[in-house]
């Protein structure tokens, strides 16, 4: 009896892996529409609100990017694609560890900015000095971080704040724009936008309006290759985990 | 596509080690195995050893569902406990490489507190 279970339980097992199927994940339109990766499943309709990481290098293949990551939200899917809305940005946390050291003064601000279409957007700021410095004048830079961010989140749409933030341009990025106005205080060493988080969308604006469920068009089949190669062929594992452990 | 991509979530804490395989969202789990499924002895389940024979299991069920190259998530404990993964995390990646998965990024994610709760054992510490 217990054996006939058992085989018939193994059996079930297998035939629900062969009902699921692989399924390609889309950037948003705001990235290219670029193949980020796959999920599985067997019933497409599960696959809402499971959310995908990747790094910046995957999109872009800029491998100073590489400690940006960006979350994707599966909000849409066709026969056999999955479209995505982006949900958020972070850095990683050996970027961040590596940053803050002694004798250095890490600045942090949490700041929540409504853009122009409505977003309510959370963004975390995080400036790094080469020295220690006066709390006056950390209070100071908040304040002009707070300026900046706030300036720039009323005046854009959310798109345009996305890659303000992200942009490898220097000119036109957020960052650079804090770091200018930070400069007549003290000249920072490093800033970076540490996170990003959608609080709340506009009513009305639904989430299928990033995506659109159209067939992916063919130049889509490039923008994959650039995912497939940025990967590192098998890494030195080894070198990492001997400093953690 | 040729190559396909998963996630490898390693949980090392000085007492077992458990990893799990799952797809590029994490929704969809491939494959688990953890120490104490590999060995015996309740003391060997965080052992590098135990580490490595169940990085085989999870680089022989990577095989069987397609899954070519993989990024690496460890974690330690973390929260108020240790915040340095176990000593099987090496062993896994290691035996995971060498079984012949290509490796993507590896990143630690540690839930690190803000400041969180007050770490068991008292004002004096363990007195052992």
């Amino acid at each position: 009896m217990a054996k006939k279970q058992t085989t018939r339980e193994s059996k079930k097992i297998k035939d629900k892996w062969k009902s699921k199927q692989w399924y390609s994940i889309y950037a948003p339109e705001m990235f290219n529409r670029a193949k980020i990766g796959e999920t599985l499943s067997d019933d497409p309709a599960k696959m809402l609100g499971r959310t995908i990481e990747v790094t910046l290098q995957d999109l872009t293949g800029d491998f100073r990017m590489m400690h940006i990551k960006l979350r994707f939200r599966v909000v849409d899917h066709s026969t056999s694609d999955a479209f995505t809305r982006f949900v958020g940005l972070d850095l990683t946390s050996d970027y961040i560890r590596r940053q803050t050291r002694r004798k250095r003064t890490k600045m942090e601000g949490v700041f929540d900015v409504t853009t122009k279409d409505g977003y309510k957007i959370r963004l975390k700021p995080m400036a790094i000095s080469d020295k220690r410095i006066q709390s006056s004048v950390q209070y100071l830079i908040r304040k002009r971080m707070e300026s900046v961010i706030n300036e720039a989140g009323s005046g854009h749409t959310f798109s345009e704040l996305t890659s303000m933030v992200l942009t490898p341009d220097k000119d036109k990025g957020l960052v650079t724009q804090i770091l200018n106005q930070c400069r007549p205080v003290y000249p920072l060493k490093r800033m970076d936008i540490r996170k990003m988080e959608i609080l709340a969308m506009p009513e009305g604006e639904d989430k299928t309006t990033n995506i659109l469920s159209a067939p992916v068009p063919p130049e889509q089949e490039a923008k994959a290759e650039v995912k497939e190669t940025s990967a590192p062929p098998v890494p030195e594992p080894a070198p990492e985990q001997t400093t953690k452990s | 596509m040729t190559e396909k991509w998963g996630i490898c979530h390693i949980y090392a804490s000085y007492n077992n080690i458990l990893v799990t395989l799952t797809d590029l969202t994490g929704a969809e789990t491939l494959g688990k195995c953890t120490g104490g499924m590999v060995v015996k002895a309740a003391k060997d389940e965080a052992s590098p050893f135990a580490a490595m024979k169940a990085g085989e299991s999870i680089a022989e069920k990577a095989a069987e569902k397609g899954i070519t190259n993989i990024h690496i998530r460890v974690r330690a404990p973390g929260g108020n406990g240790p915040n340095s993964p176990g000593p099987g995390a090496q062993g896994v990646i290691r035996s995971l490489s060498r079984a012949g998965l290509r490796i993507g990024r590896i990143e630690d994610v540690t839930p690190v507190p803000h400041d969180g709760t007050k770490p068991k054992g008292g004002k004096r510490g363990r007195r052992v």
